[in-house]
């Protein structure tokens, strides 16, 4: 009996299900204990037609117990390992291999695509277990080194299996090629915004976070997408994580090494954003992880909501707790934020006249600063071409995507050589410390930000800010110290900087 | 305390004017008679009913006594149309007022004020223009009034104040009461040279009609008055029909005929108030010794080479993206970005618009 496995999910581990059955002489009667959820509770229901598809009666009262009796269990993925206990007492089938069954059901006795099949790979490598999953589920299991699974399209198949009639596809491992295929949207087929595809060069070099601000129609979602197209690609570790994240989800399967956009609107709930719910699962921080969160309306966001941002940014991982338990998810995403100059979105437009009210701009003004913006380096504005200008950049295509990403990786390894001994990645990680100390400056460069510093307002904050963007703009340039040049490129995209035009 | 005082502190919290104290006058009658009438109610026929209802309220709850400590707690002072130093040029007002609130160290006026008002929602020539005026104002040590509102008269002020000079914001809310809350710093930069003013009582919260109604002043203590931006419908305009009817001499920023922001100011000039179409002229007509200080070129800081490229090409074509710069000036968007920080460090341009760069012109 112990050969037979389930599986319920802890944020993205796995957590063992024995699933024992019995079935005794009385009223016609199914029961699961064992602290099922409604989707187990209701599996009795399609393992009772599943079985009769494959000529398994049930007769007489069946009990079903899922241990370890005290953790709750959740989802569908049940569903198989129950048939096959109730297939195995009923004495269609013996299981002397102890496997793990993961899948849904269908009343016909096909098998559905569950969630969870990913980290259930990497549990059943871990217990040397092998494991049964639904052909659907079979590409993303294929990308697991080392995994012993099957393909199981339905329940009659499973059976011939473990009877040894008939065996099932073992599922052969896969790889995901490096092929970088071309960027969508690519670099080049956006015309003009060559100050926003800068900044976004260095917010990819040196993981910076980055806010745009414009007016509707000037490109801000176009840019922020064209982002992950200029990030290298996922390697394998990351890879890993993001498929981790996303079968725990129940997202679809992408056989690709593109990192994650995940776009979030600004009336999602915090839980939303962060993770939670009973099942406890991973929040768009977590599941644009490795890749990018863009939050479109910035300044429409709950305060609290950007505050819950705020710390799982900062340390790359978020911890959801409930009181069914807590479990610990990354949160490594580049954020962009956009937004428009003001409520109507046309102050300051060439030849559209904003219609808001001078209080209503500077509560607007007052949204956008404070410490909501402490985690973003980067504030381009961007401007809405108008239709001449559009023209008359004509078909001159800037660089591609490709190009730019090849200087961001050599960028970003300059960074992670350097920042090895401290156990840091990139500039943005490095605190005010070790900034001073270790960004390698020019002597001459202390002297420029002085003379700076009298001319334009920066708080201690803003400065620590420029000098990190700095550090980036003189890897991309391949300098080892930091050069003036470099310093005032950096203070353009100083908070405040965009929005200057509506100052009093 | 002194019944004088307290009298004007009376009739100005009831609403009356210079107009009514000039008909309260020649009857004679004493401030204590205004408040306690015997049996026959002679200030009845100076003034309305409910303004003597208003006073006679006030003067029960010892409203001035009360109103006095306030004004010393807030190390504000008052100054009564009967004191040496309450402004010569309010008496062309037949309705001025008896009382002016005042904080902040410059006072008396200077012998010349300029008024500088304007829209709101200013456009960031308009603006930009503003703080120039505010400026060469303080460079030339002319004062400058204003209303320290947003937009127009808030970067005037501004101007003056980072410059030096002394500017007066004319308020239409109580002296204490700072509207709106974001010129807070604005305001303590003005009270170090210049000074607030206004006629409304301690704590009185900016009713829609005190606007209209404080523009008098701030025309009326103007010998010019610039209209820097202006919708045709416009508090501005009031200022301006206002310093007209005073004998003030208006001038008006000329702007875009295709923008509504300027419809206003662009018909005054058309009804022959002056242009003001650079810092110079209107300086030189206040008598300020322009050739000797109006020397543009010696302002100007150093330029390298690549700097210049960008500052002239923007003083030929206002309102340029990074991606014209680049392709103009042919400079990567890194180099642009670069030259815009030290270029704007040093004043000389600014962003006019979301990611769009202007010159800062010969204003």
């Amino acid at each position: 009996m112990k050969n037979i496995s389930g599986l319920t999910l802890r944020g993205m581990n796995g957590a063992a299900v024995e699933v024992e059955a019995e079935i005794t002489g009385g009223m016609p009667v199914i029961s699961v204990v064992g602290l099922p959820d409604a989707a187990v509770r209701e599996a009795r229901e399609r393992v009772r037609a599943a079985l009769r598809s494959v000529g398994v009666s049930l007769k007489g009262r069946v009990s079903i117990n899922l241990a370890p009796a005290d953790i709750p269990k959740e989802g569908a993925l049940l569903d198989l390992p129950i048939a096959v206990a109730l297939a195995e007492k009923a004495g269609r089938v013996k299981c002397e291999i102890p496997s793990l069954y993961i899948g849904e059901l269908a009343l016909d006795g096909r098998l559905r695509r569950v969630r969870g099949a990913v980290p259930a790979a990497f549990f059943a490598r871990e217990k040397g277990l092998e494991l049964f999953v639904p052909s659907e589920n079979a590409d993303e299991v294929s990308l697991v080194d080392g995994a012993r699974a099957w393909s199981v399209p339905d329940l009659q198949s499973l059976i011939l299996h473990l009877r040894g009639e008939k065996p099932l596809d073992k599922i052969a491992r896969s790889e995901v090629s490096y092929d970088e295929g071309a960027a969508d949207p690519d670099f080049s087929e956006i015309k003009g915004q060559s100050a926003a595809k800068r900044a976004l060069e260095i917010a990819a070099a040196g993981h910076h976070n980055i806010l745009f601000i414009g007016s509707p129609g000037s490109g801000k979602t176009l840019l922020a997408r064209a982002l992950k197209g200029i990030l290298p690609p996922l390697a394998d570790d990351e890879l890993m994580e993001v498929m981790l994240l996303r079968s725990t989800a129940g997202l679809p399967f992408e056989l690709s090494r593109e990192r994650p956009f995940r776009t979030v609107h600004h009336t999602a709930t915090s839980a939303a954003i962060c993770g939670g719910g009973s099942g406890l699962r991973p929040g768009e921080i977590s599941l644009a992880s490795r890749g990018v969160l863009f939050l479109d309306e910035f300044p429409e966001f709950q305060r609290d909501v950007i505050e819950a941002l705020r710390q799982p940014l900062e340390d790359g991982s978020i911890t959801v707790s409930r009181v069914s338990g807590s479990v610990v998810y990354p949160a490594k995403a580049l954020v962009v934020a956009a937004c428009n100059p003001c409520p109507c979105g046309f102050a300051g437009d060439t030849d559209r006249q904003c219609i808001c009210s001078p209080s209503a701009l500077e509560r607007y003004r007052r949204k956008l600063s404070g410490p909501i913006l402490d985690r973003i380096d980067l504030h381009v504005p961007v401007p809405r071409l108008t239709p001449e200008e559009l023209v008359s950049l004509g078909g001159a295509s800037g660089e591609s995507s490709a190009d730019i990403r090849g200087r961001v990786v050599r960028a970003r390894g300059i960074q992670l050589e350097r920042w090895k001994k401290f156990g840091f990645h990139y500039n943005s990680e490095i605190p005010e410390k070790f900034l001073r100390r270790s960004a390698a400056m020019k002597p001459e460069v202390r002297a420029f930000i002085l003379e700076l510093l009298k001319r334009v307002k920066l708080s201690g904050r803003g400065l620590s800010r420029v000098l990190r963007l700095s550090r980036t703009i003189a890897d991309l340039d391949g300098a080892p110290q930091i050069e003036p040049r470099h310093v005032a490129e950096a203070a353009s995209y100083r908070e405040g900087e965009a929005t200057s035009w509506m100052n009093v | 305390m002194d019944e004088r005082l307290k009298l004007m502190l009376l009739l100005n919290r009831a609403g009356a004017n210079a107009s009514a104290l000039a008909s309260l006058m020649p009857l004679g009658i004493s401030p204590r008679e205004l408040w306690s009438p015997g049996s026959v109610d002679a200030a009845a026929l100076a003034l309305s009913e409910k303004t003597l209802a208003r006073l006679r309220q006030a003067e029960a709850e010892s409203w001035a006594e009360r109103e006095l400590e306030r004004a010393e707690r807030l190390g504000a002072a008052i100054v009564t149309i009967e004191d040496n130093d309450y402004p010569s040029p309010l008496f062309d007002l037949k309705d001025a007022p008896l009382v002016l609130y005042r904080r902040g160290g410059g006072w008396p006026l200077p012998e010349l004020c300029v008024g500088v008002v304007g829209t709101r929602r200013a456009s960031a020539y308009g603006k930009e223009t503003a703080r120039a005026v505010g400026a060469d104002c303080a460079k030339y040590g002319v004062g400058l009034i204003s209303g320290g509102a947003w937009g127009v008269d808030g970067c005037a002020q501004d101007g003056c104040a980072s410059g030096g000079g002394s500017t007066f914001a004319v308020l239409g809310t109580g002296i204490d009461v700072v509207y709106p809350a974001a010129n807070r710093s604005l305001f303590e930069r003005i009270c170090e040279r210049g000074a607030l003013i206004s006629e409304f009582p301690i704590g009185e919260s900016g009713e829609p009609w005190h606007f209209p109604q404080r523009n008098r002043i701030v025309a009326a203590l103007s010998r010019k008055l610039v209209v820097v931006e202006a919708p045709v419908k416009s508090g501005s305009m009031i200022t301006a029909r206002l310093a007209l009817e005073l004998g003030r001499e208006v001038w008006a920023v000329p702007g875009r005929i295709t923008e509504a922001g300027f419809e206003g100011s662009n018909r005054l000039i058309f009804d022959g108030a002056y242009p003001y179409i650079n810092g110079k002229e209107f300086f030189a007509s206040c008598g300020a010794d322009t050739e000797k200080n109006g020397e543009r070129a010696s302002d100007m800081p150093p330029l390298s080479a690549e700097e210049e490229r960008i500052f002239r090409y923007l003083t030929e074509n206002e309102g340029q993206t990074i991606d014209k710069l680049s392709v103009a000036v042919k400079m990567s968007a890194a180099d642009i970005l670069k030259n815009i920080t030290l270029l704007s460090s040093k004043g000389v341009i600014f962003m006019s618009s979301p990611g769009r760069y202007s010159a800062k012109g010969n204003l």
